[in-house]
Parts: structure tokens; C-alpha cells; sequence
């Protein structure tokens, strides 16, 4: 403390004299040039950083809209995968209604934003319908990033039964139809469509988005399903199959119960299910497989079946009751068991599928997206004769196959409507449409798209009008 | 107080004065920061109404972009049967609207409304004008940019995942571009490019 003084006094002498020994005007003129830089500087800085701001905005405002779509989408995912549960309309999301509305968050995005959902389910037992009595989810998103708020409702409806409506031939990636093959129907690829040599097709077509129509050597395209008028119109668009939803209940255990199975040309009943054939004795097909020896026949009573797999050998048969429709699905490869690259659907020589009135059989296969499933579609029934096969195959995640002939009266002919990832007629192979029924896919477990989208105020709402400011 | 009057008379005294070098040397200098800094300052005069305008034009720009993309994000698919029509300097098509005065929500829980927007750029000026696409009523266009170098403002393409086309404002000049994708467009969706290039 005694030293400080003198110190001090000591410092100021030595400022002060340094004061007195400037001569020029060195540092006022460098101080000068630094302060007229600073402010120059610092109005660029100014300028810079509210414009910056500006864009900070633009981007979280966009973050924000992203988010908030993502809540949305995450409703639809969670519904077309899982039904709701009695008396909980909102366990695909794991909450409870309150109000008649699912809330779920704010949930933390890895982008560093939050968002959060709300679902209308309403107060019934079921689902709410529009006017067209789609059942209609009513989903609210709200996103944030930064200070940015930002709200969007999308009314999300179940169009799941009119598939085949517009197209009655659909794959989500290529058709291709080989030499002297041919196609009387619309149809519709997300990918391409290759025509080979000879090959025909008759009726609508359109491709996907960037996609083409190739056409090879004396292929024909016709706008009419009789091949009448050629055309070089294509539409473009991108195909959208729903996945598959397996129920839960089922008439399996008719079989071979009160289904029976019968010989039709002298053969005993071979038939085995389950690995049990008809007779009682042990069979060589494994679990929920359906394989039906040569010449015989199964005819189905039930309604809804849920099998792995279906063999049908030489001029054997799987009958159905007339009257109404029976629906066949096909359980996943990974719930049945089954590596990559199992057919699930083999149809051999001379073998049908068909209802006793000529009622389509709906075969509806849930398919995989990381195990290859493949269907193989065969018969050699005359071209020219009636449709022998009645059938609806919907397999968006499968591979189809038709079985080529020889000649132009042995190759496959396919009556229905048909729908896989990829579908690849062999030569000679040929596909119809039978106009005379309905070709809509029966009511199933609905499949949610987006429908009507809106923004809405920022400013979040509360139950029970979450919707508001839409 | 007379201590320190004295003390500074003193060292005014023993102050020696500046050499006739320095004094040149400091006006020689002096006039140099003064006349580059009146340099400066007049530049920043002159230039200051066009960055005035410049900024003006980024923000309107950035207003009627963000509307716009908005009301693209809600839109219908672009189909003329519907009455919609698309070109370099129009647009006009089917979208949500807030609160509208023009069009009327068949909801009436609902704040938005269908409604047709109709944007419309010529001679470096953007108008937007609202119509009620069921009953005809058309509402009063306003004007929602001034200043754009060209008129030429929409691209609409098929393909969503194709690239916009990119502004080239001329020389110092202004752009801002943005695009959406018509999200009420179903399986079809088409996707509608917007640049706005100012005037340098």
C-alpha cells in the first residue's frame, strides 16, 4: 500500500513526459484513420448482419414448414401400418383422445428444431368420414426452428379401394411385355413400359414422370383394348399402390374342414396345408401353405384367408363359392419365414384359379421391401377361349411373372386386374380385362394419403379446436 | 487552482513550437484523410437513394416471394380445364387463402378458402388479384412489386425434382428465386419456379 503512491506519480511523470516529447502528429493521425476506419467497418457489419438475418429467417421459416410436414407424415406412416384399437382411436401413436384429439409432443429434431401433431379421431368409436364416406384423418402439424413457428393441416383420407379405377394393369416400377405378348387393358408404370417385338398393348397407357414408352420391332400401341386405333399417346404420371395390411382374423381353419377338397380326374385328393395333407396324413408343405396336388381341387367357403404361400401343380384347381368375394392374402416373407427370391404365388400348367360364377378371387400379397417376393403366373389356356382365371392379384412389393408359351394359343392368358413392382409377361403371355365385374379392391384396412393441404396461423392453437387458424 | 494555472503556463512556455517540416508535413496529410474522407462521404450520398431502393426491393422481394411460395405450397394441380394458366409473366391457379374478402369457405370453422390467385407482371410491375372460382366474384388487383428488370417471373415444370432455371440480374443487379411444389396436386405433382430480377 506505501508503494503505491509513488508508483503512480512515477507512471504519470513518465506519460506526461512522453506527452511532451511527441512532436508530430503521428498518433492523432493514426488514431483518426483508425476511428474513420472502424466506422466504415462498421457500417458494413451493420448492413451484413441484417441482411444475414433476413436469410436466417428464410431458412428457419423453411425448416419450420419442413418440420411441421414431418409430424404430419409420421401420423400417416403410424396409421397405415397399425389399426387403431377398440376404444383407443389414437394407439398408432401411443396416446389417448382427449377432446377427440391425439396430441403427441413437441418432439427434438436432430436438425435442432422441435415439432409436434395433433390428430383429430374424433368422438365416435370409428373414424370420421368426408362427405364421399373416405374415412379422413385431420392432422396438424407445428414446427420450429430457431424463433420461427410455423403450422400446416392436412386433411389425409383413405382412397385404398379404388386402385384399379383408372388402370387396371399397374406397376410401381417397369412393365415389360415380350415378343408376340399382349396387353388388353389400361396400364400404368412408374417406370418404363418396353414393348418387344410383336408385342401388343391395347388400351390407356402411361408411364412414369421422365419415363418412356419403348417400343421395339412391329410392337403396337392401340388406344382401344380391341386394338382397333394405334396411338403414340402416353400419359405420365407416378403410380401409387398402397401397401398391403394383413388382418388379424381369418377362415384358415376351414381348411380342409369345411372346405372341401375334391379329385378331378382320377387322382386322389392331394391337397396339403399346413403341413397336413387332406387324407390327415403328414404333408411336405410348411406353414400356411396351401399346395394343391395335380388334378385335384380346393374349394374355398370362407371369405378372408391369410396363407404364406400357394401352389397350384398341373390342371389342379382352387375353386370359390359363387356369390361373393373370397380375399386371399399372403403374409410377409419375414412374418412366414422365408429368404429373398421365394415365390409365393405358383401357378403351374393348366392350373386355375376361379369362382364358380366368374367372381374375381382378390390375391392380395404384403410383399417386403428388403426380401425379394415373386409370384409366378401360369395356365396355357387357349387364347381365344373364355377367361379361365378370374382373378385381382395386388402385390405392390412383389415381382410377377407371367409364364411365356411356345406359341400364341399356349401362352398364359390372365383375366382381371393385376398390380406388382414389377410385372414381366413372357412371350406369348397375355392379359385381359373382364369388364363384367367389379374390379375394385374390397374395404380392407384403410391406406392414408395426403389430400388437402393448408398453412395455418403460426400461433399455436389448443384443444379442442387444434385446427384453428387453418 | 493557481497551482495549475501556473504549472500549464510553464509548460506552454517551454512548449518549442513545430518546424516548418512538420507543418507541412501534417497539412500535406491531413488534406489527404480529409479529402479521401469527403471522398467517401459524397459516394455514400450519391449511392445512398439506389442502395435505399436496393434494399427496398430485396425486402418487397422477399414478401411477396415468401406469400407466393405460400400460396404455391397449397395450390392445386395447374389444369386448364379447371380455368388455370401458366406462362413466363402469369400465373394463374388454385390455392388456400386466409381470411379472403373475396372468396368464401364452403367450412365455416375454416379461416382458409379456395380460391384463384392470378399474379400478373408487366413492365417491371407484379400484380395479384383473387377471384372466387365457384361463384365468378373478382376481387381488386394490387400491385405486390414494382422495379423488376424483367417480367419474365414463373417457370412451372412437371417433374418436381428438375432443377429451377437460375436469374442472371445484370450487372451489381438483384435476384431472388424461390420454388414450391404444388403440395394439393395429388399423384401429379408439379412444382412452380419463381425469380425476381431487379433493376441495378
Amino acid at each position: 500500500m506505501n508503494h503505491r503512491y509513488p508508483r503512480r506519480a512515477r507512471d504519470i511523470r513518465r506519460f506526461s513526459a512522453r506527452l511532451r516529447s511527441e512532436r508530430g502528429f503521428a498518433v492523432p493521425t493514426v488514431l483518426l484513420m483508425m476511428l474513420a476506419a472502424f466506422a466504415v467497418v462498421s457500417v458494413g457489419v451493420v448492413t451484413a448482419s441484417n441482411t444475414q438475418r433476413g436469410t436466417v429467417r428464410d431458412q428457419d421459416s423453411k425448416a419450420a414448414v419442413q418440420l411441421a410436414e414431418a409430424g404430419v407424415n409420421e401420423v400417416m406412416l403410424r396409421y397405415n401400418h397399425l389399426t387403431p384399437a377398440v376404444g383407443n382411436l389414437c394407439s398408432p401413436l401411443g396416446v389417448s383422445p382427449v377432446n377427440g384429439w391425439c396430441q403427441v409432443g413437441p418432439v427434438q429434431d436432430a436438425s435442432g428444431g422441435t415439432y409436434s401433431y395433433q390428430v383429430y379421431v374424433g368422438t365416435a368409436t370409428q373414424l370420421p368420414e368426408d362427405d364421399q364416406g373416405n374415412l379422413e384423418l385431420r392432422v396438424v402439424g407445428t414446427g420450429a426452428m430457431g424463433g420461427t413457428t410455423r403450422r400446416v393441416m392436412n386433411a389425409a383420407k383413405s382412397f385404398s379401394t379404388n386402385v384399379f379405377g383408372d388402370y387396371q394393369v399397374k406397376a410401381g416400377e417397369d412393365i415389360v411385355v415380350e415378343g408376340d405378348a399382349s396387353i388388353n387393358a389400361g396400364t400404368a408404370a412408374g417406370g418404363d413400359i418396353h414393348l418387344n417385338n410383336n408385342a401388343d398393348l391395347c388400351g390407356p397407357a402411361s408411364v412414369g414422370v421422365v419415363h418412356n414408352l419403348q417400343q421395339n420391332q412391329n410392337a403396337g400401341h392401340f388406344s382401344d383394348t380391341d386394338c382397333q386405333n394405334p396411338t403414340t399417346d402416353v400419359g405420365h404420371e407416378d403410380i401409387s399402390l398402397p401397401p398391403v395390411s394383413v388382418p388379424l382374423t381369418n377362415n384358415n381353419s376351414r381348411l380342409f374342414g369345411q372346405d372341401p377338397v375334391s379329385a378331378v380326374s382320377g387322382n386322389n385328393a392331394r391337397a396339403c396345408w399346413n403341413g397336413r395333407n387332406a387324407d390327415g396324413t403328414i404333408g411336405s408343405c410348411g406353414a400356411r401353405h396351401l399346395d394343391i396336388g395335380n388334378a385335384s381341387a380346393v374349394t374355398l367357403g370362407g371369405s378372408q384367408y391369410v396363407f404364406c404361400k400357394l401352389t397350384t401343380n398341373s390342371n389342379s384347381s382352387l375353386l370359390v363359392s359363387g356369390g361373393s368375394r373370397v380375399v386371399i392374402y399372403f403374409d410377409s416373407p419375414e412374418s412366414c419365414g422365408y429368404p429373398s427370391g421365394t415365390a409365393q404365388l405358383d401357378m403351374n400348367s393348366n392350373s386355375r384359379i376361379t369362382s364358380n360364377d366368374g367372381t374375381p378371387v382378390e390375391l392380395r400379397f404384403a410383399g417386403s421391401t428388403t426380401r425379394q417376393t415373386i409370384l409366378h403366373l401360369s395356365a396355357n389356356t387357349d387364347a381365344d377361349a373364355e377367361c379361365q382365371q378370374n382373378m385381382i392379384v395386388y402385390a405392390p412389393l412383389s415381382d410377377v411373372l407371367v409364364n411365356p408359351g411356345s406359341t400364341s394359343n399356349n401362352g398364359t392368358t390372365y383375366c382381371g386386374a393385376l398390380a406388382g413392382k414389377t410385372i414381366t409377361l413372357g412371350s406369348n403371355a397375355h392379359l385381359r380385362v373382364n369388364g363384367d365385374y367389379d374390379l375394385a379392391l374390397q374395404p380392407t384396412i384403410p391406406y392414408y394419403q395426403p389430400d388437402e393441404f393448408v398453412e395455418c396461423r403460426a400461433a399455436p392453437a389448443t384443444a379442442p379446436t387444434f385446427d384453428a387458424g387453418c | 487552482m493557481r497551482r495549475l494555472a501556473l504549472i500549464a503556463r510553464r509548460r506552454l512556455a517551454a512548449e518549442a513550437g513545430f518546424t516548418l517540416t512538420e507543418l507541412l508535413m501534417a497539412t500535406v496529410i491531413g488534406l489527404l484523410v480529409v479529402g479521401t474522407g469527403t471522398m467517401v462521404f459524397t459516394a455514400a450520398v450519391r449511392s445512398q437513394p439506389g442502395q435505399s431502393a436496393r434494399s427496398e426491393a430485396i425486402r418487397d422481394g422477399r414478401t411477396m416471394t415468401e406469400r407466393l411460395v405460400r400460396e404455391l405450397r397449397q395450390g392445386e394441380a395447374l389444369d386448364t380445364s379447371a380455368g388455370d394458366s401458366w406462362g413466363s409473366q402469369s400465373l394463374s391457379f388454385r390455392t388456400f387463402v386466409h381470411n379472403s374478402a373475396t372468396c368464401a369457405s364452403t367450412d365455416p370453422g375454416r379461416e382458409t378458402a379456395l380460391c384463384r390467385v392470378t399474379y400478373t407482371c408487366t413492365s417491371g410491375v407484379c400484380i395479384r388479384a383473387e377471384a372466387d372460382p365457384q361463384t365468378g366474384t373478382q376481387g381488386t388487383a394490387v400491385q405486390v412489386i414494382s422495379g423488376l428488370a424483367s417480367p419474365a417471373v414463373f417457370s412451372y415444370q412437371t417433374d418436381p425434382r428438375a432443377d429451377c432455371p437460375v436469374p442472371t440480374p445484370a450487372n451489381e443487379g438483384v435476384s431472388i428465386s424461390d420454388a414450391a411444389t404444388l403440395r394439393n396436386s395429388g399423384d401429379a405433382p408439379g412444382r412452380v419456379c419463381v425469380a425476381l430480377v431487379f433493376t441495378s
